[in-house]
């Protein structure tokens, strides 16, 4: 029996419910570690997370379709690089690379073309736009994610793993609130797509030890000078 | 390069505050060799380059990339900028706003012409990528960069900290030498030690100088530069080169400075103090051509045949 759905507009508290319960619908191998992040003129980061290779994700979503989120993020993106510091202290536990730039998922109902051109032109390999519809039935309701524009690259460990098994999401993501199973498809532009990243450089992640990050830590260079001027 | 061999003595003079001791000697011995090739026979060799590594992806690295190359061309060399940054406009934005008079070439181009003959182009790794499904525009940009490559001296490349991620295989062995910018506060110390450390893993003979920037008073210069030595010493048991220091801009520069309207006697002099220094350190000679396989190894490095 077919189910008529009809669209219907969603609360925010609602909308941040189901992103928390499915982050990985958003992004695969993604994992919240905080969420309503205060972030000083930046405004507030809804989501944070990171992937599967440490790298950190910032997740905006917003009921209303809204340019000035672009400008929100980038500046949060900005002040999570002049914090690295306090955010390593925060989340220790959570094994966060900061050589790979914070990854940056935008949610909306809509996305001006405005919005849409001026992300073209970012050369940053790490934003996503997606569309959501929220839809009722009498007895059931749903929520469909379209991705509108993409240039994240696969980190190295999402690569690798992508040459093994065939990934589970594809660009059209359904998160349904009820019991049913999310809708898996494979479509030729996404092994295109993976073809691509195969191809395209991958890095090795340099890591610092604790003592050489202890051997900086501890830098003043106003002791130093005086320590040069005693010898 | 015939001005080259009016330096002598004035760098002479100023080298003692860039180089570390047991370089000045070496110094000389260069300075030596690049008079004294004048009768040797034209030999074809990859054209001398320098990959410079930005500490941060705001406007200010590309500046300094900017005065730079002006600073080299006025000293009479040929320079070529080839911008390799992720994050950053192509340097070309900056220069072509600046150049009075002076256009950017075809959209289609990717090396164009900006003041004082400096050559510019722009690759990041969508290009990169372009390179390696399309046939025709890896022919042309090939050809491009070569004809480039021919009627220079010197490339500069420019790659900020963050773009080294995408541009991994550019730290192995096709470049002569890097400059990592190193300023005093301990976070972007530890930022540029993770490149020096980087660059280190993917190329153990790579030869890595600094420039320290961000200077307000001038024990710093010895400070900084003496503490990223002992630590790299320590750790990587490697050396690094002193090229010399930058003062902390007076004023914040943005997208939309004009060079021509942007002076700053100090920062003019440390750079051009660094432009003498590079000559120095790469020896060019006269008789030495390119044989425009630069960008043909570095592209080699990313899988583009």
């Amino acid at each position: 029996m077919t189910t008529i759905f009809h669209n219907a507009l969603i609360s925010k508290e609602k909308l941040r419910e189901i992103i928390l319960k499915n982050p990985q619908t958003l992004l695969s191998g993604l994992s919240f570690i905080d969420l309503q992040m205060s972030v000083d003129e930046g405004g507030i980061i809804d989501f944070l997370g990171v992937d599967t290779a440490g790298c950190l994700v910032i997740v905006n979503f917003d009921i209303i379709s809204d340019d000035h989120m672009l400008i929100d993020v980038l500046s949060q993106m900005q002040w999570l690089k002049k914090n690295q510091g306090l955010i390593k202290r925060l989340f220790f536990s959570e094994n966060i690379c900061f050589e790979k730039t914070p990854q940056i998922v935008l949610l909306a109902p809509a996305f001006s073309n405005k919005l849409e051109d001026a992300v073209k032109q970012l050369t940053a390999k790490d934003l996503k736009l997606l569309n959501y519809k929220y839809i009722v039935s009498e007895s059931d309701d749903a929520i469909i994610f379209d991705e509108v524009f993409s240039n994240l690259k696969l980190n190295s460990e999402q690569a690798l793993k992508s040459k093994n098994e065939d990934k589970q999401l594809d660009k059209i993501e359904y998160a349904v609130l009820s019991e049913k199973d999310e809708i898996e498809e494979n479509s030729d532009s996404e092994k295109i797509e993976a073809i691509e990243e195969e191809k395209s450089p991958l890095y090795d992640v340099i890591t610092l030890t604790p003592e050489e990050i202890a051997e900086f830590m501890d830098f003043d260079i106003g002791i130093e000078q005086k320590q040069r001027a005693e010898q | 390069m015939n001005k080259l061999k009016k330096l002598g003595k004035g760098l002479e003079d100023i080298s003692y505050l860039f180089l570390s001791p047991d370089q000045e000697n070496a110094a000389e011995q260069k300075i030596k060799t690049v008079q004294e090739t004048s009768v040797k026979e034209t030999i074809e060799m990859a054209t001398k380059n320098i990959c410079l590594i930005g500490n941060s992806h705001d406007s200010r690295d590309a500046f300094l990339v900017i005065n730079l190359s002006l600073a080299l061309a006025r000293l009479g060399m040929k320079i070529a900028v080839v911008d390799m940054d992720e994050k950053l406009p192509c340097l070309n934005f900056l220069l072509g706003k600046t150049a009075e008079g002076e256009k950017l070439s075809d959209d289609n181009q990717i090396v164009s012409q900006g003041p004082f003959g400096v050559k510019l182009a722009g690759i990041n790794s969508d290009l990169i990528e372009s390179m390696l499904i399309d046939r025709a525009i890896r022919a042309k940009i090939m050809k491009e960069m070569q004809q480039m490559e021919k009627e220079v001296d010197l490339v500069l490349i420019s790659v900020s900290q963050d773009s080294l991620c995408y541009m991994n295989p550019l730290l192995r062995n096709s470049i002569e030498e890097f400059l990592v910018f190193v300023s005093p506060d301990k976070n972007s110390m530890l930022d540029s030690y993770k490149v020096i450390k980087t660059i280190f893993s993917n190329n153990p003979i790579a030869k890595i100088g600094t420039i320290i920037t961000d200077i307000e008073h001038m024990y710093a210069i010895d400070v900084v530069f003496n503490k990223m030595f002992s630590s790299v010493k320590k750790f990587l048991v490697k050396e690094l080169y002193k090229y010399g220091f930058l003062f902390k801009l007076k004023q914040e520069v943005n997208n939309n400075s004009n060079i021509a309207s942007f002076y700053d006697a100090d920062l003019t002099a440390c750079i051009s103090n660094i432009a003498q220094i590079i000559i120095l350190r790469l020896n060019l000679d006269e008789n030495v051509k390119s044989n425009g396989e630069l960008f043909k190894n570095i592209l080699n490095e990313f899988g583009i045949d």
